[in-house]
């Protein structure tokens, strides 16, 4: 069991959880500003993302709303855009709850993971299935590094967090 | 307790005792006998996944799909509402449910709803947003709206609303408006049946009538589609089904239309559009003509008001009544409305020997230029013949009273902008607002404007007619610098908004309900969130709170689940029947005890209600009032002006003086009419029109040319006005309408059955099929509601979903829906704003069209 594999599997949690932070909702001033710190961009650097000069050094009040704009007509039109919600998105279902969020819904609690309730977040949004990615990610990551095959893992909820 | 075999051994016998010819009784008897009783059957209140045969939770609550408010159940599986059916306890809708009840589900999961605050960025109605937080939108709308508040113009905050009742109502027009000041508040009942309840203050009193279709023995119908769309829908329709079908009770309608209503009556009686008045008078003319009013009519004129004088005799009353009847023959009614006399003269006899019998009446009969008289002339109907108040006849409501909490003590006096009544001069009694009038008086700007319009649950784009005025008005930012919407949808409206705040859906909140009982007894039941709110969405009734707190003037309760809460604790009859717990538990609650509430005039006022502190007599009318609870200014005062000319004096009537003794009486609502039924109306004559039931001619009509015709609006059973088109299961139902439009009327302009047509009116134009049926009078074209969404979702609007725009992966949930490109017209973009000039109704079904081809089919 290496520990590169092992850091691999952390990186892509990594990754996971990045995007599902970004995708979650509009950022807010405090994800803005962990985001642009030195280390942050040059991680994002290495891992191939280039979020321009504009992010790195823009006004982040300037930024912040042109962030929010976009994530909206992204996510949430009106118009051309994309659903943020697996089965909306991918023609599944004809409903929010539908039929893939039930399936992401029983595939999490499965393996130990559920969306709180009050959270009001939805089992197939793309961010709380990054975040599930992430977590599994961070578990195979810890389970290589102790060099165990199975281990009961703490079960933090799934986008709770943030 | 019998097991299965022995069950279906004894269904067997008995249905071979049947087949030998048992009598039913008998055969329930041997059942009853042989133990069937006890079979642990249960009849609703229940429900089991069809996959695991798990029982799902069921929550009692209310639905909202329509204003009747019917009692149900919402079933959930693992955290989502599956299904929605009737609540079987409830005494209003005795376990019936109509589809769109049923269809509610979609509401909560249509994939097209808001979930978050959005902010609008660039030009109004451009359609581009910013999701914010709600800090952002509540610090935002809190910081405008006291700055209003302190520069002393809190009236220039309107707000508007189109389903608003009980406990939202009380909480959110009541106790919030009138806490931050402002009495700028608009309705939607010009809309709705605002004509309707503008007859009725004036004839007895508070609006509203209930048709006790339990007990009557006929039933007469103008222009109401009761079977398919009435405010108090299911809970009527399926008493009067019940009537026709166990009991023949024989019913006949008149309408323009062969609506289902129609077509399931008795018989059906077509009529020109605008003219059941004639018909109604020509009725009332053969009553008093052939004494028809002896039979109970002449008893009951003891408590209606036929002459100037209050204490006419009856006979006097009579004359009255047959001098001004006398000119509305059956003949001269014939000219007017198509039907014949010998048929008016038939079913005016069939009314009034047939007794109990229930005039019924709505928006086909009342949404005209003077609809007001048309239901004072049914009013009249029903008073003559003795069919009021009385089982088996058109009623006067009962529905439950909560008590709730007021809020603060010291209020500000409200102040508010004149813009919700019209223009100056066009309504003489505008009772219930002009609603549809409010963007072209803001838009004229002679009474002001508001800096801040917010509409909750309404559509003045959509819902109004002349469409495109409203979207000008509604898009102008000089003419109105700020708007929000309170929406779960991005709809035509919301999509003009500056704010929109998404709104739990009614499946997701908490509420009191109130509305009226058909069977005389009132119901009290709850409204309970069946699953929580999605996304970020909250409820308006949370949001005035935290609002008001952000002013800096808390209401006095932190969210809508205490107010219903307290309210629960307050309302004796809910108190006792066990308060809140009891009613998430069960929904719905009456008292046992209780009885049916018939001949509600006749209760005789005790004497020291008359001596009470305050409480004087007013010779004029006859009746005594207490001036203080009329807020008059002093008993001087009061003495002085008298009853019929002091402000709100009705707010403090007592009784009326009817012989020797003081009657309760039909107490009035909205203007200072006596306590009786008022059938000659000093406030009508006092505005220039005559005091008793008048016909008038709708004027467009008198001035129409050959080649028009008149356009009529329906709504169909599966779908409200406009708030379910979202509802793929109602939609998929019902998503188009071609324009109905009479073989000889189509004939005359060579429209074949489906040709494309082109309806044009003096505000509009619109492009539809034509479907050529008998089942619409000569010299009309009938286009339902509903439909012809241009946004509002997939399923509304048919506009593509976000999966429709991949071309790399095929939309199983697109291909569903098989109707796209078929989502129908709006018949509103046609019908001019323009009102009953009595009580402000929008007039829906007098539009002037013409109507010719474009392709043929």
């Amino acid at each position: 069991m290496s520990v590169q594999v092992s850091a691999g599997a952390a990186e892509r949690g990594h990754v996971y959880e990045f995007l599902a932070t970004v995708f979650r909702r509009p950022l807010d001033a405090r994800h803005l500003e962990r985001l642009r710190a030195p280390e942050m961009l040059a991680a994002m650097s290495a891992a191939g993302i280039d979020p321009g000069d504009d992010f790195a050094k823009g006004d982040s009040a300037v930024l912040l709303d042109r962030l929010a704009i976009d994530y909206t007509q992204l996510f949430h039109g009106p118009g051309e855009h994309i659903a943020p919600y697996e089965g909306v998105q991918l023609g599944v279902d004809d409903e929010l709850m539908g039929a893939a969020a039930d399936e992401v819904r029983g595939f999490m609690a499965n393996v130990g993971f559920a969306v709180p309730s009050e959270s009001g977040e939805l089992p197939d949004h793309v961010s709380v299935e990054l975040a599930f990615l992430g977590a599994l990610a961070r578990r195979e990551a810890e389970a290589l590094a102790s060099g165990t095959k199975r281990r009961r893992a703490s079960r933090p909820p799934c986008g709770a967090g943030s | 307790m019998t097991n299965r075999r022995e069950f279906l051994m004894l269904g067997g016998a008995a249905a071979a005792a049947g087949l030998a010819g048992i009598s039913v009784a008998r055969g329930d008897e041997l059942l009853q006998n042989a133990g069937i009783a006890d079979t642990p059957l249960i009849k609703g209140n229940k429900d089991f996944s069809p996959i695991t045969y798990k029982e799902r939770k069921a929550v009692p609550s209310a639905c909202l799909q329509c204003v009747t408010r019917c009692p149900i159940i919402g079933y959930v599986e693992d955290g989502k509402l599956t299904k929605i059916s009737p609540q079987f306890n409830s005494i209003r809708t005795e376990g019936t449910l109509c589809a769109k009840g049923q269809g509610g589900v979609n509401q909560v999961y249509d994939p097209d709803r808001i979930l978050f605050p959005l902010r609008r960025v660039g030009a109004r109605g451009e359609g581009k947003w910013k999701r914010i937080t709600w800090d952002e939108a509540l610090d935002e709308l809190a910081a405008r709206l006291k700055k209003l508040r302190d520069e002393g113009t809190p009236e220039k905050f309107m707000f508007h609303y189109g389903r608003l009742k009980s406990s939202g109502s009380k909480l959110i027009k009541g106790l919030f408006m009138s806490t931050y000041g402002s009495g700028t508040i608009g309705n939607h009942t010009a809309i709705c049946e605002g004509g309707k309840w503008v007859a009725q203050e004036l004839t007895w009193g508070g609006h509203y009538d209930n048709w006790d279709f339990d007990n009557t023995r006929f039933v007469l119908n103008f222009g109401s589609n009761v079977f398919e769309a009435h405010t108090n829908h299911t809970p009527t329709a399926h008493r009067l089904t019940r009537a026709l079908i166990e009991r023949n009770v024989r019913m006949v309608t008149f309408d323009v239309r062969l609506s289902n209503t129609a077509a399931k009556s008795s018989e059906w009686v077509p009529i020109k559009p605008g003219t059941d008045i004639a018909v109604v008078l020509a009725m009332c003319n053969v009553v008093m003509e052939e004494g028809l009013y002896q039979i109970e009519g002449k008893d009951f004129l003891r408590f209606c008001r036929a002459t100037k004088d209050v204490g006419a005799t009856t006979d006097d009353k009579i004359a009255a009544l047959n001098a001004h009847l006398a000119r509305y023959t059956p003949e001269w009614a014939e000219g007017i409305s198509g039907v014949s006399a010998q048929k008016i003269r038939d079913i005016a006899r069939e009314f009034a020997l047939g007794r109990p019998s229930c005039v019924i009446s709505y928006r086909g009969a009342v949404t005209h230029a003077f609809g007001v008289e048309t239901e004072r002339a049914v009013q009249m109907l029903a008073a003559i013949t003795g069919n009021v108040d009385a089982p088996g006849t058109r009623l006067k409501a009962v529905g439950p009273h909560w008590k709730y909490p007021k809020g603060p003590k010291n209020k500000p006096r409200s102040r508010k902008l004149g813009i919700v009544n019209g223009f100056k001069g066009e309504v003489a009694l505008p009772n219930h607002h002009v609603s549809h009038q409010v963007l072209p008086v803001i838009k004229d700007g002679f009474a002001g404007r508001p800096e801040i319009y917010m509409w909750y649950t309404y559509q003045p784009v959509y819902s109004n007619g002349d469409c495109k005025l409203n979207m000008e008005v509604l898009k102008d930012e000089n003419l109105i610098p700020f708007t929000v919407a309170i929406s779960p949808f991005y709809d035509e409206s919301s999509s003009l908004a500056d704010m929109i705040l998404p709104d739990a859906t009614y499946l997701e909140r908490w509420d009191w309900e109130d509305m009226v009982s058909p069977n005389q007894i009132p119901e009290y039941y709850l409204r309970q969130p069946i699953v929580p709110p999605m996304g970020e969405v909250r409820d308006f009734g949370d949001v005035v709170c935290d609002l008001a707190k952000r002013m800096g003037m808390p209401l006095g309760v932190d969210t809508k689940e205490e107010f219903v809460r307290r309210a629960c604790e307050m309302t004796p009859a809910v108190k006792k029947a066990g308060g809140f717990d009891y009613m998430k538990e069960h929904g719905v609650y009456h008292d046992p005890e209780e009885k049916a509430a018939f001949f509600s005039y006749m209760r005789e006022i005790p004497s020291d209600a008359l001596g009470a502190e305050g409480v004087i007599f007013d010779e004029a009318t006859q009746l005594y009032w207490n001036w203080k609870k009329a807020h008059a200014k002093s008993r001087e005062a009061a003495l002085e002006n008298g009853y019929a000319n002091t402000k709100h004096a009705y707010k403090g009537y007592v009784g009326q003086l009817i012989g020797a003794k003081v009657y309760r009486g039909f107490p009035p609502d909205k203007v200072n009419k006596t306590g009786y039924l008022e059938l000659y109306s000093e406030i009508m004559e006092g505005k220039g029109f005559n005091p008793m039931p008048s016909y008038y001619p709708i004027p467009e009509h008198a001035a129409m040319k050959p080649e028009e015709l008149i356009l009529v609006t329906y709504k169909v059973n599966v779908q409200s006005h406009s708030r379910t088109q979202n509802c793929k299961w109602l939609t998929e139902i019902y998503h188009d309408n071609p324009a109905w439009i009479n073989p000889t009327t189509a004939a005359e302009r060579g429209i074949a059955d489906g040709d494309l047509i082109k309806v044009r009116s003096e505000v509009g134009e619109i492009t539809t099929k034509a479907k050529v049926t008998p089942a619409v009078v000569p010299g009309t074209v009938a286009i339902s509601n509903h439909c012809g969404h241009w946004s509002y979702g997939r399923y509304a609007s048919g506009k593509p979903t976000p999966a429709d725009l991949r071309s790399d992966i095929p939309d199983p949930d697109a291909s569903r829906i098989w109707w796209t490109g078929k989502n129908g017209v709006h018949p509103n973009w046609l019908i001019p704003l323009k009102s009953d000039p009595i009580g402000g109704e929008m007039r829906w079904n007098d539009a002037v069209v013409t109507v010719e081809k474009v392709v043929s089919a």
